[in-house]
């Protein structure tokens, strides 16, 4: 079959949200063929103006919910994803491969061994990595975490610096995009994170200096300060990472002999069958662990997969109840209209009329809940991904997508399909019986 | 146009039955010419308003001959009789059952809804005719605020709107105050002669009843006076 399959992912998709809406569509131009019913659907919504208005936000409220759901889980899985971009491959000891994703991308505070120099610079050397870059972490100023680096690496991670300039020496600092310090503001680190943070371990370091800004990255190293990995070696009393006739060489190349422990190395190399190979080489060495960061993600989506299947159908069962009770509330709401009703019939109006009358009022009233709750859901999800990235860092945002508009386009044709009941009901029961005087 | 024909009425035989095989109408025969207004009276549950029901083909277990001109209603189903009741017949009811929300002109011309797109526009024009001519001036308000006999008006309008031959009216003019009630009846009874209808009107209203051509009397479902 050549064609769909030819189509674009757009075309695709906008032709699934037709097919879903068109059930909708021929139920209602089927049940409205010749007639013109908007009259009196104007005087029900007008007769039970209240009743409908708490229709319309129950139904939009439970639609809401349905849409945040799917987008915000969706903008998660886009904003993880791109905050691994830049770390194609961590190699670390040997441990926990979501601990040391944790920590790399996500800078979240972790228990992680450390590489020794020599393993660091075999690293460095094998064939085909075109940047090997050592962070440390431990430190923190205020919330902000601080990560020990190369030059090389800020680079790599976010371009150019955004205003000031790439530090020349220790004690020069280069922070997040988004993190409220400025140039030429002092600060000594403190041992820790967060509550726990020991403010006096590192008293009688010298003063580190802002110097530059990071671009912004949307990921959580928008909020964290960056030092040259020697100044942080530094402050913790520890070896440079280089000889002692060279302690002003900042970044690499490093002297082994000279390095202290490193629990990550961001590793980039020149080729994506380089990549592999640089990972296959270190994930077999017993000294080492090859993580791509990218895969231990989608591997978490991937158990996370089935929950989300599962709170979709859960949401959508709960839309359909919804829609269910509404429209036995409606029923009930227009047996008040019973007399008027037959007496379209008395009139001369087909039975098929007074279905059309009370399906369009009906049908009419779940679509505006409906679509008022897609744009809540909407609104909803952009809420939640603002506290999330917030919260995280993770730049996320919520828009609305194809998932979202083809589950809306179903449950129209849905609700569309269970308005046929009461309109059948009453179009049944609207008997000239009920106009005995 | 309403054929004049079609409202000369024949009716013989027309019984409605209960299941325990009394009758709740019983009527051996009855006509009515074009033009002719036909007063019905009798006392509580004689069966005016089930007469009225099946003359308009809304009764389903009625029996019998019962023919509108060429057309014998009875033989019809439930589809054909109604379209029958949408060209041909306008009925009145005692309690006016309006649509609140809609406007005097929205309530008259309500078959706009479902009649054939090129009826629609007479039958609006039909419709804002009748108002003004019953002495409605605001025709675009909810009719919610009207009074009583305006009320009944816009219900007149509504069972002329679509200029049937055929009137049928309920008691329309019970829940209206003396003054309202006679010029409702005049204003249903100029109606129907100038028109060329045959208006049947079931009524305790001795005044009303008075102005018509004719009145039969009904009892147990039986026609006790009037037989033409
Ligand atoms: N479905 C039915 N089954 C049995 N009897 C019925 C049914 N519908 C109506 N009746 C009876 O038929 C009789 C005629 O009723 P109808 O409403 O025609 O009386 P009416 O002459 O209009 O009285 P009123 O002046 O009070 O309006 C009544 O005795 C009523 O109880
Ligand atoms: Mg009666």
């Amino acid at each position: 079959m050549s064609g769909w399959s030819d189509l674009s992912a757009t075309w695709q998709d906008a032709l699934i949200c037709l097919a879903l809406l068109g059930p909708g569509a021929v139920a209602g131009s089927v049940v409205l063929r010749g007639f013109a019913p908007w009259a009196l659907v104007a005087a029900f919504l007008r007769r039970f103006v209240w009743t409908n208005l708490l229709f319309v936000i129950l139904i939009a409220a439970s639609v809401a919910l349905g849409i945040g759901l799917v987008a915000q889980e969706r903008a998660l899985r886009m904003g993880g994803a791109r905050a691994t971009d830049k770390f194609d491959l961590i190699i670390s000891a040997p441990g926990s491969e979501l601990s040391v994703t944790l920590a790399a991308v996500f800078l979240q505070p972790m228990q992680l061994q450390l590489l020794d120099g020599s393993t660091f610079a075999e690293i460095e050397a094998s064939p085909g990595v075109a940047l090997a870059a050592p962070l440390v972490f431990g430190d923190s100023f205020g919330s902000a975490p601080i990560v020990g680096t190369t030059a090389a690496f800020v680079d790599h991670l976010a371009g150019p610096v955004a205003e000031g300039r790439v530090w020349q020496k220790a004690g020069e600092a280069i922070v997040g995009a988004t993190l409220p310090l400025t140039f030429g503001d002092g600060f000594v680190p403190a041992h820790g994170y967060g509550e726990a943070a020991d403010q006096d371990a590192h008293k009688g370091a010298p003063e580190h200096r802002v110097v530059g800004r990071m671009a912004a990255t949307g990921t959580p190293w928008d909020r964290a300060i960056l030092l040259p990995i020697e100044s942080v070696w530094q402050v913790h009393g520890l070896a440079t990472g280089h000889a002692p006739d060279r302690v002003a060489q900042m970044g690499a190349p490093f002297d082994a002999a000279f390095m202290p422990g490193v629990p990550v190395m961001v590793v980039k190399a020149a080729s994506l069958p380089a990549t592999y190979a640089v990972q296959s080489r270190w994930q077999s060495d017993t000294r080492t662990m090859a993580v791509f960061p990218g895969a231990v993600l989608s591997g978490l989506y991937r158990v996370m997969g089935n929950v989300r299947v599962a709170m979709s159908a859960i949401s959508s069962l709960a839309q359909g109840l919804v829609a269910a009770s509404i429209l036995a509330g409606l029923l009930i709401l227009l047996r008040l209209l019973g007399r008027q009703l037959a007496l379209l019939r008395v009139l001369g109006a087909p039975a098929r009329f007074v279905l059309a009358v009370v399906w369009s009022y009906c049908a009419l009233l779940l679509a505006i809940g409906t679509l008022v709750g897609l744009a809540a859901g909407v609104g909803l999800a952009a809420a939640l991904s603002n506290w999330v990235s917030g919260e995280t860092g993770v730049l996320i945002y919520a828009t609305i997508g194809w998932t979202e508009l083809h589950l809306t386009a179903g449950f129209l044709s849905v609700v569309a399909a269970l308005s046929l009941l009461p309109g059948w009901v009453i179009s049944r029961n609207a008997n000239v019986a009920d106009l005995r005087l | 146009m309403a054929s004049a024909d079609t409202a000369r009425l024949a009716l013989r035989n027309l019984r409605v039955g209960r299941p325990d095989g009394t009758f709740i109408l019983d009527i051996a025969g009855l006509k009515a010419e074009p033009g002719q207004c036909i007063g019905v009276r009798g006392p509580s549950g004689a069966g005016k308003s089930m007469l009225l029901m099946a003359m308009a083909g809304l009764l389903e277990g009625a029996a019998g001959d019962l023919r509108w001109g060429q057309t014998d209603l009875l033989t019809r189903n439930s589809g054909a009789r109604a379209a029958f009741r949408q060209t041909h017949v306008g009925m009145i009811f005692q309690d006016f059952l309006l649509f609140d929300e809609l406007s005097a002109l929205a309530n008259a011309s309500v078959s706009l809804g479902f009649v054939k797109v090129g009826d629609r526009a007479a039958i609006k024009a039909r419709a804002a005719n009748w108002l003004r001519q019953l002495g409605l001036q605001d025709l675009d308000r909810p009719v919610a605020s009207f009074s009583g006999g305006e009320r009944q008006r816009v219900a007149v309008a509504r069972a002329l709107a679509n200029d049937p031959a055929i009137l049928l009216a309920d008691e329309p003019t019970a829940a209206l105050d003396w003054y309202t009630a006679d010029r409702l009846s005049t204003d249903l009874i100029q109606a129907a002669r100038s028109g060329n209808k045959t208006l049947i009107a079931a009524s305790h209203d001795t005044s009303f009843l008075d102005r018509m051509d004719r009145i039969i009397t009904l009892d147990h479902g039986r026609m006790v006076e009037g037989a033409a």
